[in-house]
């Protein structure tokens, strides 16, 4: 049989077919994020499905996950990306105790139990300053690209000090250290400082080894050795991090399938 | 006329409301519909969710109709007590004297969610440079100087010391807009060192006699003042009675407590609970009628349990929860996440331990404030919500942190470690505003994401 | 001897001395969270930077926080549950007016002796803590004097070196011309090293600090000590009234000696304008804002400090201020 999990974040829609049997990733798709969610998560799913050639009516059953994940009308039910997140990692690195999943808007840090289950977690999604939106600010205000900024924070000389507090004020202060000649290298690399001692703050001392870093700003160069600097542990970077989510809903829907196989046999 | 136990929006409360007048069911003298309160301009009733049963309809009228109670209490020239950053001593004392109304000015803290910011309390603070940097409780400064939900107290006593600065410092700048507070000591309570004589205080912990001692003598300075302006002494036999009565509602609640959390079917929502325990500390300006509500409860509670019927499904998650919410939604946005509440410390659980009777009264209205979950160490804290959670069998815990208050900004994560390593339980913390309006989804998420985690545990 | 550290004003260091070990009111370099007190929200960034430099430093026997600031009380349960470096929580009062509480105050100064015992310290003689004493009051009458001797930020160190190690600095740089400056006072809580940049922040822009009333500074320094006159004299009752009995400060209740204090110093300095500087989180000084707005007569600026933000932010401010009162 086979199974989808669609991840409604709140930058990006990414939805995974699975092999239900095998576990088998058979297509995966990423679209931007807009206000008709549901219609984007299903176009999508089209999409992947028409790669895949494989029919809907064969999809057994749809879990959707993630920040709009009550919009998508067409799954057959939610489950939070905690739990999903959780499953995806678990699935690529089965020996990960802690996940730290930074994303467009918000970030979290789990805790595993050795089989993947969600020990504890915390979570930040009122404030951006710990988020990769911080990034997407500083990138357009020193009008550089996402990828640009791993190079330059190896290349900072010092850090900029930058204020953790809230991200519109710290735009405010970017324009204060170009101002003052700071260079964009070290604000960059202060930036990156900034954010992940957010996280560290969040993770408090619920950190155990092996750590995997998931999510979008994980691909962002970089931002793995500022975050391992950070939290003073080993970073290992998860396949594909944007789509943890999108494979944990999909093999919780391929869980719940057989449960429901299990009881109606 | 269907009594199954349900939860109720305001609308169908309307319509419940003229089937119990038709069945004939008696009223208090404060009774009436709840949406006469919307009318009034309390906005949030029409988001929230409230069981269906008479008695509870009594608890919600008892709790806002206390403003009519008191504005009552100075027509008929009673004195007036506000009895600040106090939970559960002073008021104690001041219910002894026949023509004394104490009551609690920071309970102001809910009338910004119950008003939906119609009241404009929190604008009052924030023009008075009180802003939202400090805990929802500078509400209060905006209640005193707009004068629209207490008259003036004849009396302000606040305790000092060993609380939390948000209060003090709101406290202090009430004073400096010229009310004059009775300030009083309270201390950092501690164990006893050798050579100490140690005194066992209610909730199990202890401290030494000297502490008791002085705690006591302010005790006896709030006390003078008291009989000051009553023109009464408060003595032993008073105060005993006064004791015994307050006992009686701490009895009433812990009995309340113990069968809403360990039912197989919770007979009572969260929010409820959340209000009738709040009786503890300051009885609704009314110690007698917090009595008729509380015993109103109980038995509507014992039936549905003696029937087998309540809330929930048996598998809803046991949650216990940490620290009192500004938003009373958010108890509703539990339950609709999966998860019950069997277990809570509101900062106050010292309140619900009955005041010893077999000492002298002043003494043991010291140990009581001793006893105050916010005077002694987090550890103590947290080893009495662990103690608590073995009781009551709870299976996941929440730390709700009040914004800005700042004790809950570091009492979190001691508490979340212990309870982490001591009982091997899952830990969320939030954070819950005045008006959660805007981050409830965010908030559906990890409470839907706890109560996912558990019912994966309970798996293995 | 074992180092005894601390950062609060009411903690006599000549009773630690009398017990024979070392004092030291140190003051924080950094608030980074590389310590015990790993949490930022909602926390006060000094109270973080005091417990986890006094946790990382090398040599400390034990450490001593009280219950002026209610974070302060709560960073006592970090250290315990995190660390095992053994600390005292010192219970200072923050009512004044009646005597019971400066016979709490004598208490817990005693407790605090018994605490210094297990640190490896020993209990003084008699006339001993009194000899003390005499040394510190002589100290602190030249700590005094440098006033006249030095810069605004010079004698701000001076003090807190002074606090730090019990010593009056040797090599005291020479003053600097400040005619053409405005005397403007520095208030609030306690300063991290990184603070005492304010000073020169404050002189770049035509300002002169006359007054130091932040915690590290002048305003917390206890009265000088009556020498021991009879037998009968209690030399804990002499530090007590020296300390709890003189310091004014933010967390007292009533705070009208705070008010008090500073309107005598606006007074005799003249002082034409007052800045308080505030760690965010910090309640006690924050709620001081509007009230010393409504109070002074002459123009005040708050300058909100959170251990991370470059200084380009207060700088704008302090300089905006300063061409304000002149």
């Amino acid at each position: 049989m086979i199974y989808a999990g669609i991840d409604a974040g709140s930058r990006t829609v990414k939805a995974i077919l699975l092999d239900g049997k095998e576990l088998r990733v058979l297509a995966s798709g990423i679209a931007d994020q807009g206000i008709k969610q549901a219609d984007l998560a299903e176009s999508l799913l089209k999409d992947i499905l028409k790669k895949a050639g494989i029919n809907r009516k064969d999809v057994g059953k749809i879990i959707a996950t993630g920040y709009g994940r009550n919009a998508i009308d067409f799954a057959d039910t939610t489950i939070t990306e905690i739990t999903c997140h959780a499953c995806g990692v678990h699935h690529w690195i089965p020996q990960a105790r802690t996940v730290v999943d930074i994303g467009g808007q918000d970030s979290k840090v789990l805790r595993l139990e050795p089989d993947g289950g969600v020990r504890d977690f915390v979570m930040n999604d009122r404030c951006a300053a710990g988020t990769g939106r911080f990034l997407e600010v500083v990138a357009a205000k020193l009008e550089v690209s996402l990828n640009d900024l791993g190079g330059m924070a190896q290349r900072a000389k010092k850090a900029s000090a930058i204020s953790s507090m809230c991200v519109v004020f710290a735009e405010t202060e970017i324009i204060g250290l170009l101002a003052s000649g700071e260079t964009p290298e070290n604000i960059v690399a202060g930036v990156q400082m900034s954010i992940t001692s957010r996280i560290t703050s969040m993770a408090g001392r619920n950190i155990t080894d092996p750590v995997v870093f998931t999510g979008g700003v994980a691909l962002i160069p970089g931002m793995d050795k500022a975050l391992e600097s950070a939290i003073n542990h080993k970073i290992i970077i998860s396949p594909e991090p944007q789509m943890t989510g999108a494979l944990g809903a999909a093999i919780l829907a391929g869980r719940e399938g057989l449960e429901h196989v299990s009881i109606i046999g | 006329m269907n009594l199954a136990p349900k939860k109720i929006t305001l609308t169908e409360w309307d319509e419940r409301f003229i089937e119990l007048q038709s069945a004939g069911i008696n009223q208090p003298k404060y009774g009436g519909p709840l949406r006469r309160y919307l009318t009034d301009g309390d906005l949030r009733l029409e988001k929230l969710k409230f069981d269906n049963s008479p008695a509870s309809l009594n608890l919600w009228n008892f709790l806002l109709t206390e403003e009519d109670r008191l504005h009552a209490s100075r027509k008929e020239g009673r004195k007036i007590i506000g009895t600040m950053k106090d939970l559960g001593t002073v008021p104690v004392m001041a219910y002894s004297l026949p023509n004394v109304t104490a009551f609690y000015p920071d309970g102001a803290w809910w009338t910004p969610c119950v008003m939906e910011m119609s009241s404009g309390v929190l604008a009052v603070a924030d023009s008075l440079g009180i802003d939202e940097s400090f805990c929802p409780v500078r509400a209060m400064l905006g209640a005193f100087v707009t004068k629209a939900h207490f008259p003036d107290p004849d009396l302000i006593v606040c305790s000092v010391g060993a609380t939390c600065d948000d209060f003090s410092a709101i406290a202090q700048r009430l004073n400096g807009l010229g009310y004059p507070i009775l300030w009083w000591e309270i201390l950092h309570r501690r164990k006893p060192e050798r050579n100490e004589q140690s005194v066992k205080l209610p909730g199990g912990f202890e401290c030494p006699v000297g502490q008791v001692e002085f705690v006591e003598s302010e005790l006896q300075r709030v006390k003078l003042a008291i009989e000051s302006l009553a023109g009464m002494k408060i003595d032993d036999k008073r105060l005993c009675t006064g004791i015994k009565t307050a006992n009686k509602v701490r009895q009433y609640l812990r009995e309340l407590r113990q069968l809403t959390f360990t039912a197989r079917f919770c007979p009572l929502p969260a929010l409820e609970l959340l209000i009738a325990e709040m009786l503890a500390i300051h009885f609704c300006s009314d110690q007698q009628e917090s009595l008729d509500v509380l015993s109103g409860l109980l038995e509507e509670i014992r039936k549905r349990i003696s029937a087998g019927v309540g809330f929930f499904d048996p598998d809803a998650v046991r949650i216990f929860w940490v620290n009192p919410v500004a938003d009373l939604r958010v108890m509703n946005l539990l339950e609709d996440c999966g998860g019950r509440i069997c277990g809570t410390d509101y900062l106050f659980c010292h309140a619900l331990d009955e005041i010893p009777l077999d000492i002298h009264p002043m003494n043991a209205l010291a140990r009581m404030a001793l006893a105050d979950p916010m005077v002694g160490s987090t550890g103590d804290r947290a080893q009495r919500i662990c103690n608590d959670i073995g009781l009551f069998g709870s299976e996941a815990v929440i730390v709700s942190r009040i914004p800005g208050a700042s004790h809950c900004a570091l009492e979190g994560a001691i508490i979340a470690d212990e309870v982490r390593s001591k009982m091997r339980l899952p830990v969320l913390e939030i954070e819950v505003p005045p008006l959660a309006d805007s981050i409830l989804p965010s908030l559906n998420t990890r409470l839907t994401a706890l109560v996912e985690t558990v019912k994966e545990r309970r798996k293995k | 001897m074992g180092l005894i550290v601390y950062s609060c004003p009411y903690v006599p260091a000549e009773l630690i001395v009398a017990y024979g070990l070392t004092p030291s009111r140190i003051l924080p370099e950094s608030t980074g969270l590389n310590g015990p007190i790993d949490v930022t929200a909602g926390v006060c960034p000094y109270m973080r930077g005091f417990v986890n430099t006094a946790c990382t430093m090398s040599g400390v026997t034990g450490i001593i926080l009280t219950t002026v600031c209610d974070q302060m009380r709560h960073a006592k349960d970090y250290i315990e549950q995190r660390t095992a470096i053994p600390s005292f929580l010192l219970n200072v009062p923050s009512t004044w007016q009646i005597p019971s509480v400066i016979k709490l105050y004598i208490s817990e100064l005693k407790r605090l002796g018994n605490f210094l015992e297990t640190m490896g310290g020993k209990s003084p003689a008699t006339d001993y803590l009194w000899r003390v004493m005499e040394e510190y009051t002589k100290k602190r009458e030249k700590l005094r004097a440098l006033r006249a001797d030095l810069n605004a930020m010079d004698y701000s160190m001076a003090i807190a070196e002074f606090n730090r190690t019990g010593q009056i600095m040797h090599a005291l740089p020479g003053r600097i011309a400040e005619e053409n400056k405005v005397p403007v006072a520095l208030i609030g809580g306690p300063l991290t090293i990184q603070d005492f940049n304010l000073f020169n922040l404050i002189r770049h822009s035509g300002g002169n600090v006359v007054l130091d009333g932040t915690e590290s500074g002048e305003r917390t320094m206890p009265a000088p000590f009556n020498g021991r006159r009879s037998e009968k004299d209690d030399s804990l009752l002499e530090l007590a009234s020296c300390y709890f009995g003189h310091i004014p400060d933010a967390f007292r209740r009533p705070n009208s000696e705070l008010y008090k204090w500073l309107k005598r110093e606006i007074d005799c300095r003249g002082i034409k304008g007052v800045i308080l500087v505030r760690h965010i989180w910090c309640d006690k000084w924050h709620a001081k804002v509007p009230r010393l707005r409504e109070w002074l007569k002459i123009p005040f600026l708050d300058v909100d400090i959170d251990g991370e933000s470059s200084a380009i932010r207060t700088a704008g401010r302090i300089q905006a201020f300063m061409e304000t009162v002149s």
